[in-house]
């Protein structure tokens, strides 16, 4: 059988892959190959009754492109925390109960409790060996994912693809992502980089203040420049705050994972008062599609961030929250009420922001 | 006897143009720092802003964004940092003197991990505000009772049984920082704990300044009052009750005063260290062993000093360095220098 490799060539490899499916008609049951991030060979003989993941994301990947969470067997502790405290709880309560003993806050695996549940396949991220061998020297069949890079997000799709033999439904989403991302690209169209909203995303406020510096995000997409990205790699960097005046965003958002930070925090800030951003109201908390980057939902996030920013460019504000409903509906196959749209679009830390309500509420 | 009437008259003459010559530079360097920061702000316009507090300005040439720099972020860092450098210098030599012994400073009474250790339990449980700065202060006062009740014996403290009580407070203090450091959530709360013990000024308002000048302030005047009693202290406890000094009274008073200054600065800024321990060495090379007059130059050249050292702070990386870190890089090479030079001439120079 042909290896599928995910990271290059990975339009023929899903061509190959698609083709040998749509040729059995029991396809979900086929031997599959393919390359995991590490370049590594896997081989699946039929897709894995029990996954278990060392981070948060591998389950939400998994659960929305198999449709279900019946084969997800643990996840690491750090993850209860972002389930708990996340539109998740509503909407896969059963991640709740999930066995979370495989790791602990970080991702180093504790290996004789994952034993005892006896896995299939363990995800595990890359950029540690040492968070890999100890799983291997065992015995266990390890499927290596990188971080952190818009690639590699798109590609998480396709490895769960492959695992669970749905690689139709990997193939469904990145569609849908990518015909929301060309959208935004059309409506931004004529727009010069220096003509971009500035923006910061800052997740944390003590005596310094913690920015996103890494680029891997295309603030293209929503007419936005993230003043603080820089190609250091660094995920964050943390400022003072007169490097924050120096800035002087037009625009702050907050990420949806810094759960104790608001907009309100903003506003109420001795220093950071004058800033163009807090004067004029557009400090925004994101929704919770935003709460982890690695779930296909995130790219909900540009089109959110777009119509912050640049509410001009959208004449029909109120068609989002069924760009939402459809988002969640593909990709969860489930129907959000009124008040989970609520819930989800952070209306009620937003609320005080400027046009906010008018255009999400 | 005219002799060391002009003598004297001389080296009063001399303290005073070195007084009068450090406060200049404190002055030139309070307005230099004013003007130093990430972002740019003309000299002339830091001035104007300034003056508009005195006589406001009606069609002011600066922007808001400005006047905050100036007004809400540098100044009451600037004062901070004078206040804390100035607090904790007169600190050191208060000791030293006390101590007879120039390798001493404020936290050999176990105060400053007492405090500390508040903190960070506050940190832990709390997570943040105005009951950090209660516990570190309740907590460092509260560990120089316990350093009283283990040093004092049928009424009377020797020095040696001081510091082993003090090292026996900070040691268990410190275990205790380890095991809040251990529960503490490594992603949110123990990177808080970290920064909050390396020491910082970036975030104080004029809220913490009122607070901290309460709590430096007026132990620093006490200190400042018991300059001679220290005078008599430092020739030694025996030549001190000969004198009639009341040893006890004094030692104790300065204990307080001195953990009332390191409480005030750990549950305000984090632990801020070397400063007690190298400044009272430079004041001594300008002016001497005189309490009088090494209490206020100690002052004014910590004060200057911690002034530069948060210039650096802030200026040297977009991040804010921990001043704290600043100050070991500092203190530890000036230390050892210290030791070097006391080990040559066999410690104390009136044993």
């Amino acid at each position: 059988m042909k290896v599928l490799r995910v990271s290059a060539g990975r339009g023929l490899a899903l061509a190959t892959l698609v083709a040998l499916l749509t040729a059995s008609p029991t396809g979900a049951q086929a031997e599959v190959q393919f390359l995991d991030h590490r370049n590594q060979v896997i081989v699946l003989e039929s897709p894995p009754q029990k996954i278990v993941s060392m981070f948060a994301s591998g389950p939400l990947v998994h659960y929305a492109v198999e449709g279900s969470s019946d084969h997800i067997a643990g996840v690491n502790k750090k993850a209860k925390a972002m389930y708990e405290g996340s539109f998740y709880a509503q909407l896969i309560p059963e991640f709740l109960k999930l066995n979370m003993n495989v790791a602990g806050e970080g991702f180093a695996p504790n290996v004789e409790a994952i034993l005892e549940i006896k896995p299939d396949v363990v995800l595990q991220w890359v950029f540690d060996p040492k968070l890999i061998e100890p799983l291997e020297r065992v015995g266990l069949k390890v499927i290596g994912w990188d971080c952190c890079t818009n690639q590699h997000r798109r590609e998480y799709l396709t490895l769960s693809g492959y695992t669970s033999g749905r690689i139709d439904r990997a193939q469904t989403i990145l569609q849908k992502q990518d015909a929301s991302d060309q959208a935004l690209r059309r409506i931004f169209a004529d727009l010069k980089p220096e003509d971009t909203v500035s923006i910061l995303v800052v997740d944390e406020i003590k005596d310094s203040f913690r920015v996103i510096a890494n680029s891997s995000q295309d603030y293209s997409l929503s007419g936005t420049r993230n003043l603080a990205a820089d190609d250091t790699g660094e995920w964050w960097r943390t400022v003072d705050a007169e490097q924050l005046l120096v800035w002087n965003p037009a625009v702050i958002v907050i990420p949806a994972y810094a759960a104790e930070l608001t907009p309100a925090d903003f506003y109420g800030n001795a220093v950071l008062s004058n800033l163009d951003a807090v004067k004029n109201k557009q400090v925004y908390k994101f929704p919770q599609f935003n709460r982890s980057p690695d779930a296909a939902e995130i790219y909900l996030s540009d089109d959110w961030l777009a119509r912050v920013a640049n509410p001009a460019r959208f004449p029909e504000p109120k068609a989002f929250r069924e760009t939402v409903k459809d988002g969640y509906k593909l990709i969860y196959q489930k129907d959000l009420t009124e008040d989970q749209i609520r819930f989800i679009l952070e209306l009620d830390q937003n609320k005080e922001s400027a046009g906010y309500v008018d255009i999400f509420g | 006897m005219q002799a060391t009437t002009i003598a004297q008259g001389g080296t009063r003459m001399r303290t005073w143009a070195i007084v009068l010559l450090l406060s200049l530079l404190l002055v030139l360097c309070a307005v230099y720092s004013i003007t130093v920061g990430r972002y740019d702000i003309a000299m002339w316009d830091v001035w104007l802003i300034l003056w508009d507090n005195v006589i406001p300005d009606q069609a002011p040439a600066w922007t808001p964004l400005q006047a905050d720099v100036v007004e809400v972020i540098r100044l009451p860092r600037i004062l901070a940092a004078l206040l804390i450098g100035a607090g904790l210098a007169m600190s050191g030599a208060a000791l030293q003197g006390l101590f007879r012994n120039p390798l001493i400073d404020p936290s050999i009474i176990g105060v400053t991990s007492g405090a500390a250790f508040g903190g960070t339990l506050a940190i832990l449980v709390v997570g943040g505000g105005y009951p950090v700065l209660g516990a570190a202060f309740a907590f460092g006062i509260g560990s120089l009772l316990v350093v009283k009740c283990l040093a004092s014996v049928k009424g009377r403290t020797s020095t040696l049984t001081l510091v082993l009580a003090g090292v026996i407070v900070s040691a268990f203090f410190g275990s205790a920082i380890s095991i809040v450091k251990l529960l503490a959530d490594p992603h949110q709360k123990l990177p808080a704990i970290t920064y909050w013990l390396m020491g910082s000024i970036a975030a104080t308002n004029y809220r913490d300044l009122a607070l901290m000048a309460l709590a430096i302030v007026p132990p620093s005047i006490v200190i400042f009052l018991l300059r001679y009693q220290i005078n008599i202290l430092s020739l030694g406890e025996d030549k001190a009750r000969a004198l009639g000094s009341p040893i006890e009274i004094v030692q104790w008073t300065i204990f307080a005063a001195v953990s009332f200054i390191s409480a005030g600065v750990v549950a305000t800024s984090g632990i801020v260290g070397w400063v007690g321990l190298i400044i009272p060495h430079m004041a001594r090379t300008l002016v001497g062993p005189d309490h009088g007059r090494l209490l206020p130059m100690s002052a004014l050249i910590g004060a200057i000093y911690l002034l530069l050292v948060d210039d650096i702070a802030r200026t040297a990386t977009v991040a804010e360095l921990p001043i704290g870190i600043i100050t070991s890089l500092i203190g530890v090479p000036f230390f050892a220098l210290i030791l070097r030079r006391t080990q040559s001439r066999s410690g104390w120079a009136n044993d």
